[in-house]
C-alpha cells in the first residue's frame, strides 16, 4: 500500500501539472469566449437563444464522449489540443449564461439612469452594467471552474496527462489507492481554485486592494506550484536532449509511450519504458489510451511505440472478418499496416490475448456447456468491456453461434471476472492472458469454428519511430521474449497481488534475462 | 394661453410628434417653453404623453417630428451622450447606482466631463451641503444605507453636479411619504430660486403642479389640452377633464380648511 502512494507521489508533479495546465488553459479560453458573447447577447435579444441552445447542447454530451469526439475533430490528434478544444466547450455554458443572465437583471431603472447621466453605452456597460451583473458572472465562472477541473479527469483516454491517471489506471489495475488518490488530489483542486476565485470576487466588490493581493498571490503559488515542476523538468530534459543531440541511437531522444486501458497494456508500456531508458531515451507516457485513439496517435506519431493485438487490427484495421489463421494475420497485418499507414510492426511479443468466453466452472458444468456453440439458444447473460459489443468479433461470434437470446452486459473490463465468478453475469469475454482466469477457477469456452482471431500482442512503431532502426534496434529483444505463462503471471501480481505496472514489468524483465 | 417665446428659453419645444411602433400617437404637437429660475409641470394621466415629451428633451427617447431647442441648439445636433451631460436628469424612485457611493454618484457627470478631480471632490461636498446633508456623514455611504428622502436627495445632488442649465424630473417626489416630500419639494424650490435652473417636471399629482410650478401643461392622449399658471388653470379651466383633475386637491383642501373652522 505504502508502495502505491509512495509511487502515486513520484509521478504527482506530471499529472498535476498536465491537469492544471489543461484546466486553466480551457477556463482562461472559456472566459475569453463567454464573456464578450455573454455581453453581445445580452443587448442582441436574437442571439441569446440560439447560443444558450448551443452552450446548453454542448453540456448535455457526456464530458467522456466530448473528449473523445475531439481526437478524429482534430484529425487523430491526441494529447493537450483534444482535451482543451473539449474542456473549453465544456466551460463555456456556465459563463455563457450568468453573463446573460447578470446583465439582463441590471434594474432597467439603473440602465435608464446610466443614460440619463450622459454615459456612452460601453461606459454604461462598463461602470454600471458588468459591476452589477459580477456577482452573478463570478459564480458562473466558479462553476465553470468547478466542471472543467473535475472534467479534466477524462483527458487521460485521449493521452493528455492528468489527475485521471490515477483513476483510469487504478481502476484498470485494482490499485484503489491510486483511485482514490486521483479522485481526492482533483477534488481538492477543483475546492482550492473555486475558493480563490470566491475571494477574488469578494475582495473586488468590497474594492479590498489587500484581499485581491492575498487571493493573487495564493492563485500564483497554487497554479505555479502545479506547472513549476513540469516547467523545471522540461527545461532539465531539452538541455539534457540539446547537448546530447550529436549523440548515437537512443541517447537523449524523447519517446513517447502509448498504452490501452488495462492492466497487461500498463505492464508493456512500463517495459518498454524501462527498455528505452537502458538505451539512454527520454521517455514520455501516454497511459489509458482508447483503443482506436491510441491506434490513431500512433499512426500520426502522436505516440512512438504500443503493443496491439493481431485480431484486433485485423477485425477494426483492416476490415476484415474471416480467420486465415495466426501467421498469416500477423503477416498480411504488419504488411498492410506499413504500407497503408507508414506503421512498423516488430513482431510478436510472444504470446497471444485473446478474447476467450469464460465461465465459472460451476456454471459451466449446470450448463454442461464446453463450447460455445452450447450457449445457442441459451438466455445468458455475457459481460464484456464496452468495446466488444460493438466489435465485429462480436456480431460474427453471434451469427455463427446463435447468441440471439444472449444479454449483452458491458462493464469496465476489470470487474468482469468477479462478476463471471460470483455469478452477476453467466460468461464473461475474458482476456486469455488475465490471471484471474485461473485464480477464480474460470472455464475458457472452445471456439470450434474459428470465429475470434487470434490476438497475438505486436509491437507497433509510428511512421516517426521507424524512420531510423534506433527504436527498433532497442525494442527488438523483446520480440518472441514473453511466453503466455508469463504475462499471465505478471497480469497476476498486479490484479491480484496489488503490485505496480512497473513492478510487474521489472519481473518481466528479469525473466527476460534483460 | 399659449408659449410667450423669449431670448431667454432655456428650453423650446415646438410640434413634437412621436409614434410608436404600432401606430400609438403618444405626443401630438407638443410645444412647451422654459426660461431660467421656472418650473414647469406636465400633468395627465398615466398614457397621457407626458414621460414622452420629457424624455424627448434629453433624447431617452428619440423624438419624431417637431423641434426641441436647448439653448438655442436643436437636440439633433449633438450626441445624445453629450446633451444628457449638460441636463440633469432626476428619475421615479432615484436610480442610484447600488454599487457606488453618494459621492461617486454623484461625481459622475463631471467625471464624464473630464473635471478635475479637486474640483470634483470640492462640487460634492458643496452640493451635499446644498441638498443639506452632512458631507462627512454621507460622502461615503452607499445607497442601501440611505433613506428614500435621502436617497432622492443624493439623485437631485447627481442632476445639479455639473451645473446644468436644465433639469428634468420624472416623477421625482412620487415615491417618498408625504412627510419628507413636502420638506424636499420645499427644498427644492429654494434650491432653484438660488441656482436659477430651468426645469420642467413630469408629475401626475395635480397637488405638487399647483404648488411647485410656475406654469402647468395639462396633456391627454398625446396633446396639450390646456397650459396655464396654477391660478389660470384653477379659475379658468380649459374642459372637464382639466377639472376632473383640479377635483382631488380642491377637495383635500376644502376638507381641511373645514376641519380648520371646527371649534
Amino acid at each position: 500500500m505504502s508502495d502505491q502512494l509512495a509511487e502515486a507521489f513520484t509521478v504527482l508533479p506530471d499529472y498535476l501539472g498536465g491537469h492544471m495546465r489543461l484546466s486553466m488553459a480551457a477556463i482562461a479560453c472559456a472566459i475569453l469566449i463567454s464573456l464578450p458573447l455573454g455581453i453581445l447577447a445580452a443587448r442582441k435579444k436574437w442571439l441569446a437563444g440560439p447560443a444558450l441552445g448551443i452552450a446548453g447542447t454542448l453540456q448535455t454530451i457526456p464530458g467522456l464522449a466530448l473528449l473523445a469526439l475531439m481526437v478524429p475533430v482534430l484529425g487523430g490528434t491526441i494529447g493537450f489540443a483534444p482535451a482543451f478544444v473539449a474542456l473549453t466547450l465544456y466551460g463555456i455554458l456556465p459563463v455563457l449564461r450568468n453573463t446573460i443572465v447578470g446583465l439582463q437583471g441590471v434594474d432597467p431603472v439603473v440602465r435608464e439612469a446610466a443614460r440619463g447621466v450622459g454615459m456612452t453605452q460601453s461606459q454604461s456597460l462598463i461602470e454600471v452594467e458588468l459591476p452589477l451583473a459580477l456577482p452573478t458572472i463570478v459564480a458562473g465562472i466558479r462553476t465553470a471552474v468547478v466542471w472543467v477541473v473535475g472534467a479534466a479527469v477524462l483527458a487521460t483516454p485521449v493521452g493528455a496527462a492528468s489527475l485521471g491517471n490515477y483513476i483510469f489506471a487504478g481502476l484498470q489495475t485494482r490499485n484503489w489507492t491510486a483511485v482514490l488518490f486521483g479522485c481526492v488530489a482533483s477534488a481538492l483542486l477543483a475546492i482550492l481554485l473555486d475558493q480563490i476565485v470566491r475571494s477574488y470576487e469578494i475582495a473586488a466588490r468590497r474594492r479590498n486592494r489587500v484581499m485581491a493581493a492575498l487571493s493573487t498571490l495564493a492563485g500564483i503559488i497554487l497554479i505555479g506550484g502545479a506547472l513549476l515542476p513540469g516547467w523545471l523538468d522540461t527545461a532539465a530534459r531539452s538541455t539534457v536532449a540539446g547537448d546530447q543531440a550529436e549523440a548515437i541511437g537512443l541517447e537523449g531522444r524523447v519517446v513517447v509511450v502509448g498504452s490501452k486501458p488495462f492492466t497487461e497494456q500498463f505492464i508493456l508500456a512500463a517495459l518498454f519504458e524501462r527498455v528505452l531508458e537502458a538505451e539512454g531515451a527520454i521517455v514520455r507516457r501516454r497511459d489509458g489510451l482508447g483503443s482506436t485513439v491510441a491506434f490513431d496517435a500512433l499512426a500520426s506519431s502522436g505516440i512512438d511505440v504500443y503493443a496491439d493485438y493481431s485480431g484486433t487490427l485485423w477485425a477494426n484495421v483492416l476490415n476484415r472478418e474471416d480467420n486465415p489463421g495466426r501467421h498469416r494475420i500477423i503477416a498480411e497485418t504488419s504488411a498492410a499496416l506499413l504500407n497503408d499507414y507508414g506503421i512498423l510492426s516488430l513482431g510478436s511479443l510472444g504470446f497471444e490475448n485473446a478474447y476467450g468466453f469464460a465461465m465459472s466452472r460451476e456454471g459451466a458444468d449446470r450448463l454442461g456447456v464446453t463450447s460455445i456453440a452450447g450457449l445457442a439458444g441459451e438466455r445468458v447473460t455475457i459481460g464484456a468491456d464496452s468495446e466488444f459489443f460493438v466489435r465485429p468479433e462480436w456480431t460474427g461470434t453471434r451469427e455463427a453461434y446463435g447468441l440471439q437470446d444472449a444479454t449483452p452486459r458491458p462493464m469496465d473490463s476489470t470487474f468482469m471476472y468477479g462478476a463471471v465468478r460470483d455469478g452477476h453475469v453467466d460468461v464473461i469475454t475474458a482476456y486469455t492472458t488475465d490471471g484471474r482466469i485461473a485464480a477464480y477457477d474460470l472455464v475458457i469456452l472452445d471456439d470450434p469454428r474459428g470465429i475470434l482471431p487470434p490476438y497475438d500482442a505486436m509491437i507497433l512503431l509510428s511512421p516517426g519511430a521507424a524512420a531510423d532502426d534506433a527504436v527498433a534496434a532497442a525494442l527488438a529483444p523483446l520480440v518472441n521474449a514473453i511466453t503466455p505463462d508469463m504475462m499471465r503471471e505478471a497480469n497476476r501480481r498486479v490484479d491480484l497481488d496489488g503490485q505496480t505496472p512497473e513492478q510487474a514489468a521489472d519481473w518481466l524483465w528479469g525473466e527476460i534475462g534483460g | 394661453m399659449s408659449p410667450v417665446a423669449t431670448a431667454h428659453d432655456v428650453l423650446r419645444v415646438e410640434g413634437l410628434t412621436k409614434h410608436y411602433p404600432g401606430g400609438i400617437l403618444a405626443a401630438d404637437n407638443v410645444g412647451l417653453t422654459a426660461a431660467a429660475g421656472e418650473l414647469i409641470a406636465i400633468v395627465g394621466e398615466s398614457g397621457s404623453g407626458k414621460t414622452t415629451t420629457l424624455k424627448a428633451i434629453n433624447r431617452l427617447i428619440e423624438p419624431g417630428a417637431g423641434s426641441i431647442l436647448f439653448q438655442g441648439r436643436d437636440v439633433m445636433s449633438l450626441e445624445a451622450h453629450d446633451l444628457r451631460r449638460e441636463i440633469g436628469w432626476v428619475m421615479q424612485g432615484d436610480g442610484l447606482f447600488p454599487h457606488l457611493t453618494a459621492a461617486q454618484n454623484i461625481a459622475l457627470t463631471p467625471r464624464l466631463l473630464k473635471w478635475e478631480p479637486a474640483r470634483i471632490a470640492a462640487r460634492v461636498d458643496e452640493l451635499l451641503e446644498l441638498v443639506r446633508l452632512d458631507p462627512a456623514d454621507f460622502r461615503d455611504r452607499l445607497p442601501h444605507l440611505m433613506s428614500g428622502g435621502q436617497r432622492q436627495r443624493i439623485a437631485i445632488a447627481r442632476a445639479l453636479a455639473a451645473e446644468p442649465p436644465l433639469l428634468l424630473l420624472d416623477e421625482a417626489f412620487s415615491a417618498l411619504d408625504p412627510v419628507t416630500r413636502a420638506g424636499l419639494q420645499e427644498d427644492f424650490v429654494a434650491l432653484q430660486e438660488r441656482l436659477q435652473f430651468a426645469a420642467v417636471m413630469v408629475t401626475h399629482d395635480m397637488a405638487e403642479a399647483l404648488l411647485l410650478a410656475n406654469r402647468i401643461l395639462v396633456m391627454k392622449d398625446g396633446r396639450v389640452v390646456q397650459t396655464g399658471t396654477p391660478s389660470d388653470l384653477v379659475n379658468r379651466p380649459a374642459n372637464a377633464y382639466v377639472t376632473e383633475l383640479l377635483a382631488a386637491p380642491a377637495k383635500q383642501a376644502r376638507a381641511v380648511a373645514a376641519l380648520e373652522q371646527a371649534p
